[in-house]
């Protein structure tokens, strides 16, 4: 279900779901914005020269209401609107002579080619990935361009790209270049055109096609100090129907909100959570949540009993487990472990010498 | 494992051979007679099938073609393969040699062959079966270094790594693992590969340290990283580097191993995926050789891995005893916990629960410990540990200071003690429990019955006898408590870890007993054989006490002065001053005493007893004479401390400051007017001065009671002083009629006069020196300032001390909240639960029970105890209901229980004697009253008493004899205590009358008769007047 949709149904009033998604309502995380949905009015700078089935050649010049606007060479000024779930014939975008070599490239890690050669034609049609895939060739040729987008074109151009692009209809490659881009804009700290991007995709994506990539967006906007922008992902990610994604979602703003320092609302959100134990799907999240709550409220041991819990029940591939080794240090460090603290360093320096979090020990403890 | 060998240079093969071999068997005979077209076609033919069966036709085209070398060269590999061929199937180690020897033929005759490159590599395909590496190593080495075909240079290179490993030759191959690594850069998976084989390479060099840059790229899901080989090395070298200590890398090593399951979900999805990638590749391609070898070592692999028992539990379990070892006790306490979880049916699965039991004890978390212990104690296959972890718990409940669970516990142990180590150290437990909640009786009747039970069940049978003469000390039952003491000590000796503590506690029993000498000689020894014993400091202080008593004041003051060099509790330390200072000022020197106080304030300015040495140090002032010094000192430290809620001193302050101000007032006011009279009354004062009659009436008089006595004895006994205060009578001779002159100097009356306001101006003095120190004034000021400042604690000690000053009819109407109260000093308290005594007893007692149950350990707490008895025996006495008599015993039985060591005189235990007499249980009374006859300092009215109601118990109880032979010890013993007496005399003439021993009640009459005298004014002489008539 997607939280759109979801959202409508709670607003009638279907007191089941209303009952279960008490919790983050009365809550009032704060939440993404509302994503502004990709315009179906639009004329292109440049129309597209495409192929029908009999070879006639069209051009695509925008899209109307949500219908394509095409034109004939042979009717100049002559205009005519096709809705996108009826179209009787298969688009065809002629490929460039030099497509496999911009392709072969782009394998090689040199997407500058591609991006640029199709900037016109390939870059244009990613508006019109509605058109379902048996009606045209766009889409597996879009899916190679849009790889090439999100690596080569200036940050700011592939967001404004990504923006217009119709991501209920975009598959799950797709969703993996949007992560990609997200990650870039994490890097180059563009963290408002950022939200704006993940206003979209939480909009129209799957719920759980959302969830699996926005956590691990989180993960590492936590990591750059973002904790708005992560307890909104949270706060949206925990208005979901899905009682254990939804929990999941709670927990980790309990861990944000502990992380940025308000161990109070931490506690309040706490409040709403049951005591999980080791069974339930979320429990590793719980453990996490839960010491690091006691850390923000200055509850060394609490934080410790957690959190050392999370650690043997991770391995040293979990995405959080660098952070989870910086907490631990500072807190047998705080209790007095030195032994045990020194022996996690030595680990930490091992399995994750490029971590931020390393680094912040290693600032912090002025090693 | 059997090296596969390239398939894809028949294709070669074919494009050379032109001649066709149809048939499938061949005998040598008939090939010799075949042409060398015809062998040529069966060789191309026979290609596609089996190998072996071809071997004839080669060697037959080998034979025609030995003039032609280069003919042989396909030939000589064609044979090399069919016998390796023949090797896969038969296993038979001459077939491989042969293969061996026909490539190196080849080698050596075709160095530059085409198919040289495929030469090396079946070449060290076969020294591998062979397992001779190094010349497997030497021919893919070759290839590595030499062959321009990169497939087969990566293969070999890969070969000969594996060799290295799997022939334990690891540490050989670090070089050419190392260049594998550099080139792996754009290869996740190689490098993976590269680095299991570095760690390998490294830990079999003994290079531990170096395995570490490598570490992080076992990461992901690469063959090598759940290679089951390497996945055991990573184990074993991580046992081998636990049994060195070596902890760091046993766990990084560890870390990476994988589980058993995750390597078969591994490997089946390999295998899975090779089958797929091998089905669209053509036997021929040059990719054939490589994926099939994959899918072959994949699925020896995976069979390898199912063939062994899951070490999961093991891994886990190692992982858990470095978290341990390294003091890493959080994540130790889950693994194992985790452990004990996951593996029920484990053999170690106790060891697992006990491990992180201990865990949560070093950590004393208190959401496991507990968890844990209950766990390991309800289950009834656990065994090995139980005694560990009942100790473990009963130490965690006692550090909880939860006492109840704490004693549930320990007692449930004792019930049937599989350990009477782990027995005595509960029993330690139990006592310390008992003590500390002052339940002096309840550990008593506990304990008693265990010394028998537990008789020579060591160390039980000695902790028992320990705690038992402990509770008999603290029940102040000295007489008990000494023969227990003194047994332990004459049956053990000084390896046992009381006999210290009884050692010194024998002495407390001696002095109990006020057998002074023997408790001073017992201190004396005490000190002598353990001089270093924390208990020194105490025993310095009785020692003290004890010298002090027998005059000894030098000797006993230096014992108070050593107080402080054996002990740092404050207790004793406040005590030894305190004892110390009044020493001295028995000894005379007061001053040194203040002096003493003085210090004793400086230097414990934050933490000492600072109430009562300004108590003290006023007292001295006030025994001096000083009085308005006493009061100032006393007022300001009302007024510095009062607001101290803790300082339980003050509130003895506050109530002898209004008493004896009361007094002093008193004194000098009828000091003054005595001298007033004095003054003026010239008649009063002769008859003052010269009837001594008169003096003793007026002295017993209302105004003569409250006289200042130093006045008093001034005026009448100073003979130096009376001699300026009696007027010179000049006599007459009657023979002459002159006045004879006196023999000294005459006294006029002016001069008395004189001498006697001068003793006026020194009280009036004296009175106007206290004046500024009155209650009066003192306490509203108090009062004043604490409602300003905001000082609750000493605004209600100033209300308190107000009320004293006034009138039973103007007392004070406040009533504080508890919510107030709780805040209050149990002075306080107590007060305000007297005013309730009258109008609500059963809301004082309440009051009364708050004071005792927030402050504990105050002084007050005895006051509070001692009123909730006599109150509620006053409320039995008005009602007369058994439920009534039960709670007043309960008082008394908390007051003589809890506070044996703090009761003066037998009154209590007489009274609850009484009590029990009421409800009926006699013989319990007669146990508590005789325990009042083996207490000698309550010899006396306390023991006069005791004997009293001794006799009605047994009177009661039938046994008349018993009673009379009480009554008849009183009346001869006690014959000063006439009211008891008169009883006695009472009760005995009544037993004897129902002795039918009516002479002698006649002969007790007439005893009683002569003794009117004293026993006329009694209540029980109207009653035997009346019954026996007198």
């Amino acid at each position: 279900m997607k939280p759109s949709l979801f959202k409508s149904i709670f607003c009638i009033g279907a007191s089941f779901i209303a009952a279960s998604c008490l919790t983050a309502q009365v809550l009032d995380l704060p939440q993404l914005p509302e994503g502004v949905p990709a315009s179906k009015d639009f004329s292109l700078d440049e129309p597209v020269r495409l192929i029908d089935a009999n070879k006639k050649t069209l051009f695509l010049k925008g899209m109307r209401n949500g219908n394509l606007v095409l034109s004939l060479p042979n009717m100049p000024g002559a205009e005519a609107e096709m809705p996108i779930d009826s179209i009787n014939t298969t688009l065809t975008l002629e490929l460039p002579k030099n497509f496999n070599s911009m392709t072969s490239k782009a394998e090689e890690g040199n997407y500058g080619p591609l991006y640029r050669g199709m900037k016109n034609t390939a870059g244009a049609l990613l508006r019109f990935l509605e058109i379902h895939p048996s009606k045209s060739n766009f889409h597996s040729l879009s899916e190679r361009y849009y790889k090439a987008v999100v690596r080569n074109a200036p940050l700011k151009r592939a967001l404004e790209i990504s923006l217009e692009m119709p991501w209920a209809s975009l598959s799950g490659e797709y969703i993996l270049q949007a992560e990609y881009l997200v990650s870039r804009c994490i890097t180059e700290e563009n963290f408002k055109v950022l939200e704006k991007l993940l206003s979209q995709l939480y909009m129209t994506l799957d719920e759980d096609a959302f969830a699996e990539m926005a956590f691990r967006i989180a993960d590492s906007l936590r990591t750059k100090g973002q904790d708005q922008l992560t307890a909104k992902i949270y706060g949206s990610l925990a208005q979901s129907s899905n009682n254990i994604l939804r929990q999941k979602s709670l927990l980790w703003a309990c861990y944000s909100s502990a992380v940025s320092g308000d161990s109070e609302n931490a506690r309040a959100l706490f409040e709403n959570i049951e005591e999980l134990d080791r069974e339930d799907e979320n429990f590793l999240t719980y453990c996490l949540a839960r010491g690091r709550v006691g850390f923000s409220e200055g509850d060394i041991r609490e934080g410790l009993r957690f959190l050392s819990r999370a650690m043997v029940l991770t391995t040293v591939e979990a995405t959080f487990k660098a952070e989870l080794y910086y907490l631990l240090i500072r807190g047998y460090t705080e209790t007095g472990d030195d032994t045990a603290a020194q022996r996690l360093v030595r680990e930490f320096e091992i399995f994750y010498p490029n971590s931020p979090w390393l680094e912040k020990y290693q600032t912090e403890s002025g090693v | 494992m059997n090296s596969p060998r390239l398939p894809q240079f028949y294709v070669i093969l074919l494009g050379v051979f032109s001649l066709v071999v149809t048939s499938s068997l061949y005998s040598q005979s008939a090939l010799n007679e075949e042409s060398d077209t015809i062998l040529y076609q069966k060789l191309k033919e026979g290609l596609s099938g089996d190998l072996v069966a071809l071997r004839p036709v080669i060697e037959e085209l080998l034979k025609r073609s030995a003039e032609v070398p280069g003919q042989q060269e396909s030939l000589i590999f064609l044979l090399a393969l069919s016998y390796q061929d023949e090797y896969s199937k038969t296993k038979s180690e001459a077939t491989l040699q042969s293969a061996a020897q026909q490539y190196e033929d080849y080698v050596e005759l075709f160095p530059t062959g085409t198919r040289r490159d495929f030469v090396r590599f079946n070449l060290g395909g076969v020294y591998n079966d062979l397992e001779q590496y190094d010349k497997a190593i030497e021919n893919y080495d070759w290839l590595y270094r030499r062959s321009k075909n990169n497939t087969l240079r990566n293969a070999a290179r890969d070969k000969m790594s594996r060799i290295y490993i799997s022939s334990n030759r690891a540490a050989e191959g670090i070089p050419i693992f190392y260049e594998t690594f550099n080139v792996s850069v754009l290869n996740p998976e190689l490098r993976a590969q590269a680095a299991s084989w570095l760690i390998q390479g490294y830990l079999a060099s003994g290079k531990a340290e170096a395995i570490t840059p490598y570490l992080r790229y076992l990461t992901g899901r690469y063959e090598a990283v759940f290679d089951p080989k390497f996945n055991i090395t990573l184990l074993k070298t991580g046992d081998a580097m636990f049994e060195q200590k070596n902890y760091d890398h046993a766990i990084l090593l560890y870390t990476f191993v994988k589980s058993r399951d995750s390597i078969i979900e591994f490997y089946r999805d390999l295998v899975s995926s090779l089958k797929n990638k091998v089905r669209y590749l053509s036997t021929e391609s040059d990719n054939y050789a490589v994926i099939d070898g994959q899918l072959k070592s994949a699925e020896a692999n995976l069979k390898a891995v199912r063939e062994i028992r899951s070490y999961d539990v093991d891994m886990k379990w190692r992982i858990a005893r470095v978290f341990k070892e390294t003091e890493r006790h959080w994540e130790a306490l889950w693994a194992f916990y985790h452990l004990y979880q996951d593996y029920q049916d484990h053999e170690q699965v106790e060891d697992f629960l006990f491990i992180a039991f201990k865990q949560a004890d070093i950590l004393v978390d208190v959401h496991m410990l507990e968890m844990l212990a209950n766990e390991y104690l309800g289950n009834e296959k656990y065994a090995k540990y139980q005694d560990e972890v009942t100790l473990g718990l009963a130490a965690f409940y006692s550090k909880q200071k939860r006492y109840k669970e704490l004693v549930t516990l320990s007692k449930d142990y004792l019930k049937e003690p599989r350990s009477f180590v782990v027995a005595a150290q509960l029993m330690n437990y139990i006592g310390n429990y008992y003590v500390q909640e002052t339940k002096f009786a309840e550990l008593n009747a506990y304990v008693s019955p265990l010394v028998s039970r537990f008789k020579a069940r060591e160390p039980l049978y000695e902790t028992t006898r320990y705690w038992n003469g402990l509770s008999q000390i603290l029940l102040a039952d000295y007489a008990s408590a000494a023969e227990t003491m003194s047994a332990f000590i004459a049956d053990y000796t000084e390896k046992s870890s009381y006999y210290e503590d009884v050692y010194y506690r024998y002495a407390i029993c001696l002095y109990g007993l006020q057998d002074k000498q023997k408790a001073e000689a017992q201190f004396t020894s005490f000190v002598e054989k353990y001089p270093s014993s924390l208990l020194r400091g105490e025993a310095e202080l009785y020692l003290g006490d004890l010298k002090r008593e027998r005059r000894a004041y030098a000797e006993s003051a230096e014992h108070y002065r050593n107080v402080e060099n054996y002990t740092e509790n404050p207790a004793f330390i406040a005590k030894s001053i305190f004892a110390l200072a009044e020493v001295l000022d028995e000894s005379g020197k007061s001053d040194e005493a203040i002096e003493i106080l003085a210090d004793y304030i400086e230097r414990h300015s934050e933490t000492g007893q600072l109430a009562d040495a300004h108590y003290r140090m006023g007292m001295i002032h006030d025994k001096e004479g000083r009085y308005a010094k006493r009061f100032e000192i006393h007022a300001e430290a009302i007024r510095t401390l009062g607001n101290d809620l803790n300082r339980y001193a003050v509130d003895q302050l506050i109530t002898d400051y209004i008493k004896d101000y009361s007094k002093y007032e008193k004194t000098f006011d009828a000091s003054n007017m005595l001298l007033d009279r004095l003054i003026a009354d010239d008649a009063f004062r002769n008859t003052f001065l010269k009837d001594r009659s008169y003096q003793y009436q007026y002295m017993q008089s209302g105004e003569g009671v409250f006289l200042d006595r130093s006045l008093a004895k001034k005026l009448i006994r100073n003979r130096n002083f009376r001699t300026r205060i009696l007027e010179t009578e000049i006599k007459t001779d009657p023979a002459t009629g002159q006045e004879i002159a006196p023999k000294g100097p005459v006294v006029t009356k002016e001069m008395v006069l004189d001498e006697l306001s001068k003793l006026k101006e020194v009280f009036v003095s004296k009175s106007n020196r206290l004046s500024p120190h009155t209650p009066g004034g003192i306490f509203p000021a108090l009062l004043k300032q604490a409602k300003t400042d905001e000082l609750k604690v000493l605004e209600m000690r100033s209300e308190m001390a107000l009320d004293a000053l006034k009138d039973a009819s103007q007392k004070s109407k406040i009533i504080y909240s508890y919510e107030e109260l709780a805040a209050a000093p149990p002075a306080v308290i107590n007060w305000a639960a007297s005013k309730r005594e009258e109008s609500q007893p059963e809301e004082a007692i309440k009051l009364y029970s708050y004071s005792l149950q927030i402050h504990p350990h105050s002084p007050a707490a005895y006051d509070a105890v001692l009123a909730m008895a006599e109150l509620s025996m006053r409320m039995a006495e008005k009602n007369s209901t058994k439920e009534n008599w039960q709670t007043a015993l309960g008082y008394y039985e908390l007051l003589t229980g809890r506070f044996g060591m703090k009761i003066k005189d037998a009154e209590p235990h007489l009274k609850k004697g009484q009590i029990l007499s009421q409800l009926g249980m006699d013989q319990k009374a007669i146990d508590v009253l005789g325990m009042i006859l083996r207490n000698p300092s309550w010899k006396g009215l306390g023991h006069a008493e005791a004997h009293l109601h001794l006799g009605l118990a047994y009177r009661r109880n039938g046994q008349l004899s018993e009673a009379h032979g009480f009554f008849e010890r009183l009346i001869v013993a006690y014959g000063g205590y006439a009211e008891t007496v008169s009883w006695a005399y009472y009760y005995d003439m009544l037993t004897l009358k129902e002795m039918g021993e009516a002479e002698s009640v006649q002969q007790l009459l007439a005893e009683y008769r002569t003794r009117l005298a004293i026993l006329e004014k009694t209540e029980a002489h109207k009653l035997i007047d009346e019954t026996f008539t007198l």
